[in-house]
């Protein structure tokens, strides 16, 4: 094999998610009640646009959780004793081949011919000439700006056919699928969708997804050429570095809630249901840990666990490794600080319920209490767990900047928006601003954030609009 | 009421005493203090000696729970649990890793704390609710949504954005205040102005969404048709009425984060260089001082639990159907 | 007699996600001055709407009136802009809703709440003393105490006393109730029915009266409007309309309500419930429940017809009809054999139940006190019997009931069940014993699971009980239920919110039998419902009786139920028993003050010609309200409410006293047992 697949922690969690995702998915097409307030979402424009942006950042997300270790070609090494290169790479690393590798060597603009800061150059003469050096990649075939300008121009107009023909192609795709039904044809169809006047908002989506091929697009066709937003101080491509955080900003947002997600529901419904001592021992622990405000008890532990990690530091074998437990540990502590909410949400949703006519009419059909648990109060709080678990999502994302600026985020090292944030940060002072690594971040975030909060909002008033959750 | 205050007091013990075993596990268990001194003092070249002085000098040379070795009571006393954990309960903090009191060090740094989060806190909420207020009298024009809308893309954007931007546009490009920095007195002003602004603006979208929500649950009740009824005027019916019961769920939110507030703003202390408690903080992090975030989290949890009490206490305020017992 | 509000075709509609809902569709009254109007009709209606559309406080932004006009004087109210649409509120029209528990701001006093509505050009002072006036006038007692007091500190009367204070403060000329008493006991509904009527007397206002309850309508009324499904079907004088009502579903109703005339024969129903709004009408919206319904009715909607004041709207008094007006005669229901009498052994045997709810409080949750929700009460049901529980809310029937099914543990007492201790087993043991006892509770809305299929309902309890233990065997029983119910076979496969609230009582009702009980408790199974759908289920409950000898337990507060349903009656009030005895000796010859007040509160219809003969109600009507069980009177607990309290009512808890066989009572009126 020419490679070795690397299975990370925090990958497999991320294809059990896929998994449960899929699962709800085919339950939820079963039960009239979960399939009725996930039609009004379809329904809802604004949602459906919204999850598409998602789709894209999740699919990156995905295609770089996919990872593998390539085959060294070394000789002499024997058929038996393949010998492996130590990065992990992902399938997304791939793909982004040019990106990854056209490494500058400092700061350049977007779009720059030449270096952001100057050099010292030694000229054939002998003379020292302070100069602003070529790149090594960033428009290697480009003379002058016009020329530059020109090309870019063209690139631009090819992505926009590439997108066109695409798009073209997915309209008529969506068009002959909607037409497969009896009684529709194909004009009155097209006619339809231009209006908008489709049950499912396809006018909007395929405009929104019109816009997101373009993107890609132009990074397909310009990404090779340029730096299309720039090179950081080691000169990584800051476009390449802001599509590597997508994963780890899928990976908090999610998988932070879903980590402790049965431990908060076995514990809110068992609190709210028997009541009693086991009330109030549970209500005891969440208490406590709800006492330590949540930033404090974050440092507490990532500290403690830098401490542990570097007096460990033998047994953890390669980078892509570290980077992964640190980035687990934080989904488990930002998990811990934010079980609690909805622990107490459920344990006072179980305690309405357990009141309630039907609970009262199941035990006196001598239903054991397992079983009302699971039949009647789980079935009856999942729509908190699902609103709890996308509005989570972006304020977790959000959380990641602010602690990987203070210092108890994700892996210094890894790939993050907290990062750049961090690392561009202190070059504001320069003058010119080196700003570009800021609003790489900036713009990948506010989508992704301003995505899912749309996307939370509609799940929400579909599912249970009087939730109360800040 | 003063009973009631002592019996919640009392009631908080059994929470402070969990947060110490907490903490006490996390610092001292997970990582023993022979692998906090090699840590401190570089993983490659200790010697078994430098690792005991480290802990005499930090004291952290004692058993973690019983002293054999020491005489009567002592036995108890002089051990890790009772000079690092038990110690707190009373609120002596003891020194840092450093060797600072970390006492003398909240004491001094509490203040331009409060100077950044108390008018942060007092106009933030002010504004966030008259913001609110608007919307919701002019719900259903396009001033509400554009006010939703708006409401909904800033609370996307990270804090840290409004921070750096505020800080390059008003003190670096327009030169309104200075970058950074604090001074006591009146002239801490100049200093404070940003930071609150700041500080108000980046929770404008997330609280105004929050607030809206609360005005609008209230607004279908019978009690708004009532009033309603009497004729009275929509203003009078939302300022009167509304506001009054919407506070219950707003005070909920508010009063318990107001003795949280002397903890001091992370982000903001360290941009705006304001040697606040959470600067104090963050330099901890950064120079990996556990004595102080030991002291700091411990604190925090105090501050929580009063901040609980005065939510009940607030509710008598706004709510007679609460009553203290 | 002049026209003080005249509204003339008033329609209103609602955006629904079930599409546009025309909830009032062309409704015209006149109300003149003084008079006072019952707008009567079934939930549904569109009656509490109509009367919201009047002062353009309809919810927003969903509803919104399409059409017509409400005159006040040469003021149309419906094109009046909202600024002057406030001098009108409160000041010309005044309202009073139906909850008073959330129809008052819970964070403001009373006196605030009040004074709001008088001038603000008035001193403070003399706003104060102008609602110290109204609370007293209201019967407010203490009215300087309770201008400071909150909603919360008030009892459920009293804030309907203090609603009606502030609708009136501003003395309006027209005050409409929204189903004023609906939410209330019967004696404090008689108390609140009372000081409206007397209220109106005194200021000479009109009142438009918006009930669902035909003897309440009958008690307050000049008039009597009718409204089904939005529109008004029936418009006369309270004796034309109470001696011959004309349209065949003004006559159903007189039919369906439950009472003891009407013992031993089956309810009139109305078949099927009042039709959506969302649906277009061609034909006479009652049509498809009418049973004197023919092609006409089907396909032209009848005109209104008025004739010497008494209007309705039906094809049988129309001109061009062609068909002879039958004359009314009920249709003769069939009548059913009683359970034999008097030998049944008892199949549940409760002595001296006691339900105390613990009051913890302090450090350590110490108990300083008791709620005694039910305390010392002893019944025993034959097989095949109705034992009727009769109380107002708050005096612990409930409790009662779910103790006897051990959903709450009792305190203290004994339940038997065919001799074995029911409050002695075990969770495990109770639970094979649990399929003998069933219960059906009030809200049927809240007695289902909603994210369950109809058949997985049915099956829970099979399963639980290892009854049936293949699939088709559950299946083919709960298909034999649904029928025994009178459901359709494809209620299988639907949810609970696909039915109306009379479908979800039967649905209920199956899932009990679907165990075999052999006793039902039945906790206000009816009183959620409309009367033509209460008809419906009272009958079935007894058809399932006589079909499968169940035993009741039958809960309720409406003693029309009870005198319709019941072999034996047990009255409660305050965690106790105080009056017990076969149903037709208790409700004929009541022994117990309490007893006799709970039966003259009840709003009565004296039908036939002696139109005059209002049931003098403020005569045994109990003063002030039911007190706390936490800290229940010294002595009889009734003695303060009793206009024949004696010194000794006042320290001693009466014994029992024998009246006759099976008839008892707890008062010192009577001569104690010996025993």
């Amino acid at each position: 094999m020419a490679f070795k697949f690397v299975l990370l922690p925090t990958d497999a969690l991320l294809y059990l998610l896929v998994v449960v995702a899929v699962i709800y998915g085919m339950y939820a097409a079963r039960h009239e009640h979960l399939r009725a307030p996930w039609r009004q979402v379809r329904r809802n424009p604004v949602a459906m646009a919204a999850l598409v942006v998602l789709a894209a950042y999740v699919a990156t997300g995905l295609l770089d959780s996919i990872h593998f270790r390539m085959r060294l070609d070394v000789p002499g090494a024997g058929h038996h004793q393949a010998i492996y290169a130590p990065q992990v790479r992902s399938v997304l690393d791939v793909l982004c081949g040019p990106l990854r590798k056209h490494v500058e060597r400092t700061y350049s603009a977007p779009f720059a011919l030449r270096s952001f800061t100057p050099q010292m150059v030694r000229l054939p003469g002998g003379q020292r000439v302070l100069e602003y050096p070529r790149l090594q990649y960033g428009g290697a075939g480009i003379r002058t700006s016009t020329d530059r300008a020109r090309d870019i121009a063209l690139r631009c107009l090819r992505a926009t056919g590439e997108t066109l023909a695409l798009w073209v192609a997915l309209v008529c795709a969506v068009v002959w699928w909607r037409v497969r039904h009896p009684g529709e044809f194909m004009r009155t169809a097209f006619v339809r969708l231009a209006r908008g006047a489709t049950d499912t908002p396809w006018r909007t989506i395929l405009v929104t997804l019109a816009v997101v091929i373009l993107l890609v697009a132009a990074i397909v066709n310009l990404g090779g050429e340029y730096h299309i937003l720039g090179t950081d101080q080691v000169g990584q491509d800051v476009l390449y570095e802001a599509i590597k955080s997508i994963r780890t900003g899928l990976v908090i947002g999610t998988l932070s809630t879903l980590v402790m997600l049965p431990f908060a529901v076995a514990m809110g419904v068992m609190a709210g249901y028997f009541g009693g001592w086991v009330d109030d021992l549970i209500q005891y622990l969440y208490t406590t840990l709800n006492s330590i405000p949540s930033v404090l008890l974050i440092i507490a532990v990532i500290l403690s666990l830098q401490l542990y990690m570097a007096n460990h530091a033998a047994s953890i074998d390669n980078i892509a490794q570290r980077q992964d437990i640190r980035l687990l540990a934080l989904c488990v502590v930002l998990g811990v600080t934010s079980w609690t909410g909805l622990c107490r949400l459920l344990r006072g949703e179980a305690m309405k319920l357990r009141n309630m006519d039907y609970i009262q009419a199941a035990t006196a059909l001598g239903v054991r209490s397992r079983s009302i648990m699971t039949r009647h109060i789980l079935p009856n709080v999942m729509h908190i767990v699902l609103i709890s678990v996308v509005l989570d999502f972006s304020g977790l994302v959000l959380a990641e900047a602010i602690l990987s600026y203070i210092g108890v985020g994700v892996d210094p090292s890894m790939n993050s928006w907290g990062n750049m944030i961090n690392g561009a940060r202190l070059e504001l002072a320069r003058d010119p601003v080196v700003w570009w690594s800021l609003a790489a971040a900036f713009l990948f975030m506010v989508t992704l954030v301003l995505a899912a909060n749309l996307f939370a909002d509609a799940v929400r008033d579909a599912f249970d609009p009087r939730l109360r959750t800040s | 009421m003063i009973r009631y205050i002592i019996r919640r007091l009392l009631y908080a013990i059994p929470i402070l005493v969990g947060v110490n075993v907490l903490t006490f596990a996390l610092f001292f268990f997970v990582n023993t203090p022979n692998d906090m001194a090699r840590f401190h003092l570089g993983i490659k070249r200790v010697t078994p000696q430098a690792i005991t002085e480290w802990k005499i000098e930090h004291g952290y040379n004692d058993p973690l729970f019983y002293n054999a070795r020491a005489p009567g009571i002592d036995k108890l006393t002089r051990t890790i649990f009772f000079q690092h954990s038990v110690k707190l309960l009373v609120f002596d903090f003891g020194q840092s890793d450093s060797g600072r009191d970390i006492g003398y060090d909240i004491r001094q740094r509490m203040w331009p704390s409060l100077a950044i989060q108390v008018p942060t806190f007092v106009v933030g909420l002010a504004v966030y609710i008259s913001v609110a207020l608007m919307t919701v009298f002019f719900r259903g024009t396009y001033l509400d949504l554009g006010g939703v809308i708006l409401a909904v893309v800033m609370m996307s954007i990270s804090m840290l954005f409004y921070v750096i931007g505020g800080q390059y546009l008003f003190s670096k490009v327009l030169r309104l205040v200075p970058i950074s920095g604090y001074d006591t007195g009146l002239s801490a002003f100049k200093f404070v102005v940003l930071p609150v602004v700041l500080g108000i603006v980046s929770g404008i979208g997330a609280s105004m969404r929050l607030y809206r929500t609360f005005f609008l649950e209230e607004a279908p009740r019978d009690y708004v048709r009532t009033a309603r009824a009497k004729g009275l005027s929509e203003i009078r019916v939302l300022f009167r009425h509304v506001l009054k019961n919407a506070m219950i769920p707003i005070l909920t939110g508010v009063v318990v984060v107001i003795p949280t507030l002397f903890i001091g703003g992370l982000i903001m202390e360290s941009f705006f260089g304001i040697p606040g408690l959470g600067a104090y903080t963050i330099d901890a992090v950064r120079s990996q001082d556990f004595g102080i975030v030991h002291a700091m989290v411990y604190l925090g949890a105090v501050l929580y639990i009063v901040g609980l009490i005065m939510t009940d206490l607030a509710y008598t305020l706004v709510d007679p159907r609460v009553r203290l017992e | 007699m002049t026209a003080l509000l005249r509204i003339d075709g008033l329609k209103v509609c609602f955006n629904t996600a079930g599409g546009i809902l025309r909830a009032v569709d062309g409704v015209s009254l006149d109300i003149g001055q003084g008079e006072s109007v019952a707008l009567l009709g079934e939930s549904g209606s569109g009656k509490s709407v109509a009367a919201l559309a009047l002062l353009q406080l309809l919810p927003q932004p969903a509803g919104r009136v399409v059409a017509g006009r409400v005159l006040l004087g040469e003021r149309d109210l419906l094109r009046t802009p909202e600024r002057e649409m406030r001098a009108v509120r409160g000041r010309r029209i005044a309202m009073i809703f139906q909850e008073p528990q959330t129809s008052l701001n819970p964070v403001m006093t009373v006196g605030e709440q009040i004074s709001e509505i008088l001038p603000v050009s008035w001193t403070r002072r003399k706003r104060r003393e102008r609602v110290m006036h109204w609370l007293d006038a209201v019967g407010i007692g203490d009215p300087a105490r309770r201008y400071r007091e909150y909603p919360h500190q008030l009892s459920g009367g009293m804030k309907q006393r203090a609603m009606i204070a502030l609708a009136l403060a501003a003395e309006p000329e027209l005050l409409i109730a929204d189903e004023p008493t609906t939410a209330l006991d019967v004696t404090i509904q008689a108390q609140v029915l009372d000081l409206l009527k007397d209220m109106q007397r005194r200021s000479g206002m009109a009142l438009l009266f918006i009930t669902h309850d035909l003897a309440v309508a009958y008690q307050v009324a000049d008039r009597i409007a009718v409204m089904y499904a939005g529109e008004i079907v029936e418009l006369a004088s309270r004796e034309a309309f109470f001696s011959g009502a004309r349209h065949p579903y003004a006559q159903k109703l007189f039919r369906a309500v439950p009472g003891r005339g009407k013992r031993g024969g089956m309810l009139e129903v109305i078949p099927g419930g009042v039709p959506a709004l969302t649906r277009e009408f061609r034909g006479c919206r009652f049509a498809d429940r009418c049973d004197r319904a023919w092609a006409l009715c089907q396909t032209v909607a009848p005109q209104w017809r008025m004739e010497s004041g008494h209007g309705v709207r039906c094809h049988l008094y129309g001109a061009d009809s062609g068909r002879p007006v039958p004359s009314v005669t009920p249709s003769v229901p069939a009548v059913v054999r009683d359970a034999e009498e008097g030998v049944a052994q008892p199949l549940l045997e409760v002595r001296d139940l006691k339900v105390h709810f613990p009051i913890h409080r302090g450090l350590l949750r110490r108990v300083v006190g008791h709620v005694r929700a039910v305390d010392g009460v002893s019944l025993s049901i034959g097989a095949g019997r109705t034992l009727a529980l009769v109380g107002e809310s708050g005096c612990g029937k409930t409790t009662v009931g779910k103790a006897i099914l051990q959903l709450i543990t009792p305190t203290g007492g004994t339940v038997q069940f065919e001799g074995a201790r029911l409050d002695r087993m075990s969770r495990s043991r109770l639970r094979p014993v649990r399929r003998h006892l069933q219960v059906i509770f009030q809200d049927p809305y809240a007695s289902l699971d909603p994210r369950m299929l109809i058949s997985e309902i049915l099956e829970e309890g099979m399963r639980a009980q290892g009854i049936e233990a293949t699939a088709a065997g559950r299946r083919r029983r709960v298909l034999a239920l649904l029928e025994q119910v009178g459901l359709a076979a494809e209620s299988l496969g639907c949810y609970p919110h696909e039915f109306s609230g009379g479908q979800r009582q039967r649905i209920c009702i199956a899932r009990a039998l679907s165990v075999d009980p052999r006793l039902i408790i039945c906790d206000e199974p009816t009183s959620a419902l409309d009367v033509s759908v209460q008809a419906q289920i009272l009958n079935l409950l007894r058809r399932l009786q006589q079909e499968l000898a169940l035993s009741y337990l039958f809960i309720t507060h409406n003693l029309g139920v009870v005198e319709y349903l019941a072999h034996d009656v047990a009255v409660m009030y305050l965690g106790r028993l105080i009056e017990a005895g076969p149903v037709h000796e208790v409700l004929d010859r009541p022994g117990h003050p309490y007893t006799q007040a709970l039966l003259a509160a009840v709003p009565a219809i004296a039908t036939g010609s002696s139109a005059a003969s209002v049931v003098a109600s403020g005569a045994g009507v109990p003063r002030g309200e039911t007190p706390s069980p936490v800290n229940p009177p010294p002595g009889c607990h009734y003695h303060p409410r009793c206009p024949q309290a004696m010194p000794k009512c006042r320290t001693e808890y009466p014994g029992t006293s024998r009246i006759s066989a099976g008839h008892w009572v707890r008062c010192h009126l009577f001569a104690p047992d010996t025993t």
